[in-house]
Formats: structure tokens, sequence, C-alpha cells
């Protein structure tokens, strides 16, 4: 399904306010493949997005009562942004009970170092675009699938738009560089 | 204006020199294109029916939710205003009674009498009692002054009489 008509968006998410199962249908379908591209491109891995994706429109059950007007998209993907940093901290905390366990059995970093990006990357573009720095690499996600403007993403990220700019562009200028 | 609603290069315009702002625009665009022409993969069908039906059986067991504390709610609601009632209707002071005199409590005369302004209408009793002390004092008061009637009466009993009246009225 594509993007949604403003007119029809307002009519689904007055029906998902009011609980509705059929209007939190047709989120899913207006929304899903935009959300699980800006997830596979962040994590890397098929099963991640798919809890991930999940995870968001279960949440949204709750959330969507918060949402009051403005740009739908940019508050979706921030939504979405903050359930990928939750789920990044829970895997820094199991790769740090997976580090202790590891130097227990004196295991190999290099065989057991669930490398997450390296792992996760299946696709050349996948691959290149971990190299980027977490920030960047984002940035980039969340311009591209939410598509917000750069003044948006600025202020959903209470960044200045200069550093928005600034960044996105090196992290570009790069990944063009490495996929040449 | 691109697909993100924005005018790139009079976005760039303002924090580039103009020749700079054309690189990064180019650099920006070309960075687009890479990842439109690599797509991700698309959620499985399967997927989305699967968060779909979590979806349902969320909103089912919302509803279910909130249809019990809405019952809790009301029934809370219901307990709250029968104990208060209860507790106001068992705690009220007690209407002031006007409380029967000390005597009148401890006396075998009804406490009508005690507290009558006109005891010949309120007790025919206490009136019949009090017309024959009455006539007995006539009597005695007429014996006392030789009224002259002839008649011999023995004082001592009219006295004796009188003396039973008045315990008897005392006795109620």
């Amino acid at each position: 399904m594509g993007k949604v008509q403003s007119r029809d968006l307002e009519i689904i998410i007055s029906g998902c306010k009011k609980k509705d199962a059929a209007s939190f249908s047709r989120l899913v379908d207006a929304y899903s493949t935009r959300l699980y591209g800006y997830f596979y491109r962040l994590c890397g891995d098929k099963n991640v997005s798919d809890d991930l994706l999940a995870e968001l429109f279960v949440k949204l059950l709750e959330k969507i009562d918060y949402f009051r007007g403005g740009n739908f998209d940019g508050w979706l993907f921030t939504v979405a942004s903050n359930i990928w940093h939750d789920r990044l901290r829970a895997l820094q905390r199991d790769d740090k009970a997976l580090q202790g366990l590891r130097e227990e059995l004196e295991l190999s970093a290099k065989q057991n170092r669930m490398s997450g990006q390296e792992m996760r990357m299946i696709d050349r573009l996948g691959k290149q675009l971990g190299t980027l720095d977490e920030e960047s690499r984002e940035l980039i996600m969340l311009r591209f699938y939410s598509e917000m403007s750069f003044k948006e993403i600025a202020e959903s990220r209470k960044m200045p738009i200069g550093t928005v700019l600034s960044k996105v562009h090196r992290a570009m200028a790069k990944l063009r560089e490495l996929m040449e | 204006m691109n697909k993100n609603n924005e005018n790139l290069k009079e976005i760039l315009s303002g924090f580039y020199p103009e020749a700079e702002a054309a690189k990064v625009e180019q650099d920006i665009l070309a960075g687009d294109k890479l990842l439109a022409d690599n797509p991700t993969p698309k959620p499985d069908t399967e997927l989305i029916n699967r968060i779909k039906s979590r979806i349902n059986v969320e909103l089912a067991q919302r509803q279910r939710r909130r249809a019990f504390r809405y019952v809790r709610a009301t029934v809370t609601a219901a307990a709250a205003v029968l104990i208060i009632g209860v507790t106001l209707f068992m705690i009220q002071p007690e209407q002031p009674q006007e409380q029967p005199s000390v005597a009148a409590m401890t006396s075998d005369i009804p406490q009508q009498i005690w507290e009558s302004e006109d005891l010949m209408n309120d007790d025919v009793t206490l009136a019949m009692l009090a017309a024959d002390i009455d006539a007995v004092e006539d009597e005695v008061f007429a014996l006392r002054f030789d009224s002259g009637s002839g008649e011999t009466i023995n004082l001592d009993e009219v006295e004796i009489e009188f003396v039973d009246i008045g315990d008897d009225f005392w006795k109620g």
C-alpha cells in the first residue's frame, strides 16, 4: 500500500484513537513497508526487524492517543526511533553479559563476538551502512523512510538543522564512496 | 520539491557557499538514489497477519479490562455510598427529646399528671379523690366548730379515714 492521502490518514488515526481494529489494520497496511525498511536498515536483521515492527504497532495501541496532530509520519518514525534505541540499549546490555560469559569460557572474540552489524548486514549497502556511525546512519534512514524534511528531522531530534545537514551530507558522501 | 517536501537547494544555500551547496546537494541526492536502488525486503504477509491478529487480541483484552474496571468502579462507588449512608445514620446525633424530670421518672404517678396544668380534667381518679378529701375536710371542720347537726361522729375515726385517703393518694 502506498502513501495514504491526508484525508484518509485523518480517518484512520481517528479510528485508531477509538481503538477500532479495522483502522489499525489499515495503519499497518499503510506504514509497515516503510517502517520495516527503516528497522531493517538500522539493524540489518530480518528477525529483529519483524520483532521491532510488531512491537511498534502494539505500542501504537496506547501511543496513538498522544498524537496531537501535525506531521503523523514524523511522529510515527520518532516512536519507531525510540523503540530502536530501546532495543539498542538492550542489545548492548546483552553484549556485555555475553562478553563476561565469553571471558569465562576463554573463547576467542573472533568466533563468539556477536558483532551485530557484521552478522546482520546481509546486503552490500547494509554492510556499508554498518560502517557509518550510529547517529548518522539513523539520520539518513529517518530522512529516507519517514520522508521528513531536514527541518522536521532537526526538530524531532532536537538538533540544529545545520548539524543535521552536515551529518547527513558527510554520511551520504561516505556511503557513495564506499559503494563505488 | 523532493519527496521530503523541501527545496534542498534553498536550504543548503543558507548554510554553504554556492559552489559547495551544489556539491552537497549532489551528494545527498546520490545517497537518496543509492538507497532507492537498494530496497530492503518487504515484511512477510505472515508477519503482517500476525501483527494484525495480535492487535485484535490486545484490543479485545483491553476492552475486557475496561469493562471489568467499569464494573469494579461502579460496585466500589455503590459500596462507598452505602457505607457512608450507614455510617451517617449510625453516628447522627440523637434528636433532642424532652427529658422527664427526676421526680416524674421516679414516681409511680404518670408523667402527664406531673406536667398537667389542670389536674381535675387530666385525672378523673385524682379528681374524685380530691373531692373526697375536700368532703372529709368539710366534715372535720364542721365537727371541730360544732356545726350543730346533732349527729355523734367519732372524730378519731374521721381523722383515721382522712389519713388513709391521704395515703392512698400518695400510693397512686
